[in-house]
């Protein structure tokens, strides 16, 4: 799954330490997240898409999702 | 800090002294072990103390809610707790698989004379052995009811 944590983050000129504490998580977890190693919960995934004020569906972008609107325009 | 942990520090010493008292009032087989305990507990209760009495001071306290946010964080960091589950897994699963080769290992041992008491030893690990498998499938089972 792709996202656009590190874009967003890096809008609000913030590093992964300064956004890990802002969303109670580990820099760790923030790294892993924006290199895509790791998939947040949607308990996660709502808090930081709260904390961009945006929706899921605009931070998180499910590949198969993508090729399946494709196929369909196809 | 929480008082809590002086208390705990204070039972430590308590403990330390206790096992100490047994081990020079008494004339038993056991006073090595509790010479042991006592050292252990005694030390823990000092470290305890000092850690307690170090965080409580005023210029450390921003330091020490610093330290519990950051350790809180770690504690319930999602990635850390999957990663904490999936090694308790391997962990769990290389504990059956070492457990099963030393009873082979004891076995053989027992059968060469290599050691005595190896059938002591087989009993036990094969209890322990039944034991995880056991305990593993009754906490999975009781999880899964959860859901």
């Amino acid at each position: 799954m792709k996202n656009r944590v590190e874009e967003l983050r890096k809008e609000l000129g913030m590093n992964q330490e300064e956004f890990a504490k802002a969303i109670r998580v580990s820099r760790q977890t923030v790294s892993s997240i924006e290199n895509g190693k790791y998939n947040p919960s949607l308990d996660l995934a709502f808090v930081i898409a709260d904390f961009f004020g945006k929706t899921i569906e605009e931070i998180f972008i499910h590949e198969r999702s993508i090729e399946n609107e494709k196929e369909l325009s196809d | 800090m929480k008082k809590s942990y002086l208390i705990e520090s204070i039972m430590f010493l308590a403990g330390g002294v206790i096992f100490m008292a047994a081990a020079l009032l008494t004339d038993t087989v056991l006073d090595s072990l509790f010479v042991g305990f006592a050292s252990g507990a005694v030390c823990a209760g000092i470290a305890n103390f000092c850690r307690y009495f170090y965080w409580k001071a005023p210029r450390n306290a921003e330091r020490y809610r610093e330290r519990l946010e950051a350790e809180k964080i770690e504690m319930h960091d999602e990635l850390k707790v999957k990663l904490r589950d999936r090694s308790g897994r391997y962990a769990y699963a290389l504990g059956l698989g070492a457990v099963s080769v030393s009873i082979v290992i004891f076995s053989i041992l027992g059968q060469m004379e290599v050691i005595g008491n190896s059938r002591l030893i087989v009993l036990y690990l094969g209890g322990y052995l039944v034991f995880q498998i056991v305990v593993g499938h009754v906490i999975y089972r009781h999880m899964l009811k959860k859901y």
